[in-house]
């Protein structure tokens, strides 16, 4: 195929041309990178501790005698940790051979993390009700009814605030495979 | 060859393409470092998965595009294909681009920030040296579809640039 060299050459030229600003702007990226990469690394390690110490509240509510509570604790913490590994999987995007074929996985997980969303609606809908016809009329002198009650609409109103922010995210992505693809464009 | 020489390797002889791909996409000075933060940041993540059926160039270039496309999207910076021949005449009346008419590079740098997405991502790679075959597999379109786009994207840039001395 033929390559319009000539025509973009005297372009190139300018185009990489050195600037002052723009080695100043590399110098300071390069300058704190190594400083994200270790807020990353930190970040990475206080995630690995915070799901020790709920293994370990866990546990110490088991020896307490306390396994419904334990129960609680286990399956929100394995509920957190599924959504912790989920988005850390989302470094394999680089790995993906193209452009379009990021964009195709991007998609492919905002559906995958919709579907989560309806779970965890439903998840939280049905914990509400349980929460509600077990306490009954004594719900608002049970201070742990109360508390689960604070906890599960903190929980539906996140999992709203992430649907709009995937509904968002899908959108600019289908709007960017559109562009990118241009399938109105004639050869 | 380690992660940690590889990334210093590829920070060492990227770093000013990818700069360079960031600015296209975001003029502001502070927001566009930041983006070239998080472009180095997705690369050091990727790199362990890093297949190497591709150049590190490449590889480098296709998660910068990535990166810089999502931010713009995300920025709403991308004018729509059908409001280029507006983009074109708005940008002609702008007194900020005769400002800078001195200033080749900055010039040829605020035409490329208003081309559409379609045609400034070939645009961007074609200046960074990379040939129509190796864009269309960063991109993941046809060789013939970035023939295509980069005839149009020339052809607009030199009404961008007021067919002034890059005329060659």
């Amino acid at each position: 195929m033929k390559d319009k060299n000539s025509d973009w050459q005297p372009l190139r030229a300018d185009w990489q041309a050195s600037d002052p600003a723009e080695e100043a702007l590399a110098a300071m990226v390069r300058g704190s990178i190594v400083w994200r990469i270790w807020a990353s690394r930190a970040w990475f390690g206080l995630e690995v501790l915070s799901f020790l110490w709920l293994g370990f509240v866990v546990i110490a509510h088991i020896f307490a005698g306390k396994p419904a509570i334990a129960m609680e604790v286990g399956v929100i913490t394995i509920m957190c940790l599924a959504a912790v590994v989920w988005a850390r999987s989302a470094r394999v995007i680089g790995g993906m051979n193209s452009l379009v074929d990021m964009i195709e996985l991007t998609l492919s997980r905002a559906r995958k993390s919709l579907r989560l969303v309806y779970l965890t609606y439903v998840l939280v809908a049905a914990l509400f009700v349980k929460t509600l016809v077990e306490a009954g009329a004594s719900l608002l002198q049970d201070d742990l009814s109360l508390f689960r009650i604070g906890w599960l609409t903190f929980s539906g109103a996140a999992a709203a605030v992430y649907h709009f922010y995937l509904q968002s995210r899908m959108r600019r992505f289908y709007s960017l495979r559109r562009s990118i693809r241009g399938t109105g464009e004639s050869q | 060859m380690g992660q940690r020489e590889e990334f210093e390797r590829l920070v060492r002889e990227h770093e000013r393409m990818i700069s360079r791909i960031c600015a296209s996409y975001e003029s502001n000075r502070e927001l566009a470092r930041d983006l070239a933060q998080d472009v180095l940041l997705a690369i050091w993540r990727a790199l362990p998965g890093r297949r190497g059926e591709s150049s590190l160039k490449t590889f480098v270039a296709r998660i910068t595009q990535f990166r810089a496309i999502s931010h713009a999207s995300r920025h709403s910076k991308l004018p729509p294909l059908e409001q280029i021949d507006e983009s074109i005449r708005d940008s002609q009346a702008l007194p900020e681009t005769r400002a800078i008419a001195a200033d080749q590079r900055t010039r040829l740098l605020a035409a490329v920030r208003q081309l559409p997405i379609t045609y400034r991502e070939p645009a961007v790679l074609t200046l960074e040296d990379f040939t129509p075959a190796e864009i269309a597999a960063v991109i993941g379109i046809t060789p013939e579809l970035v023939a295509v786009r980069l005839s149009r994207a020339r052809s607009l840039l030199r009404t961008l640039l007021g067919g002034d001395s890059h005329e060659g």
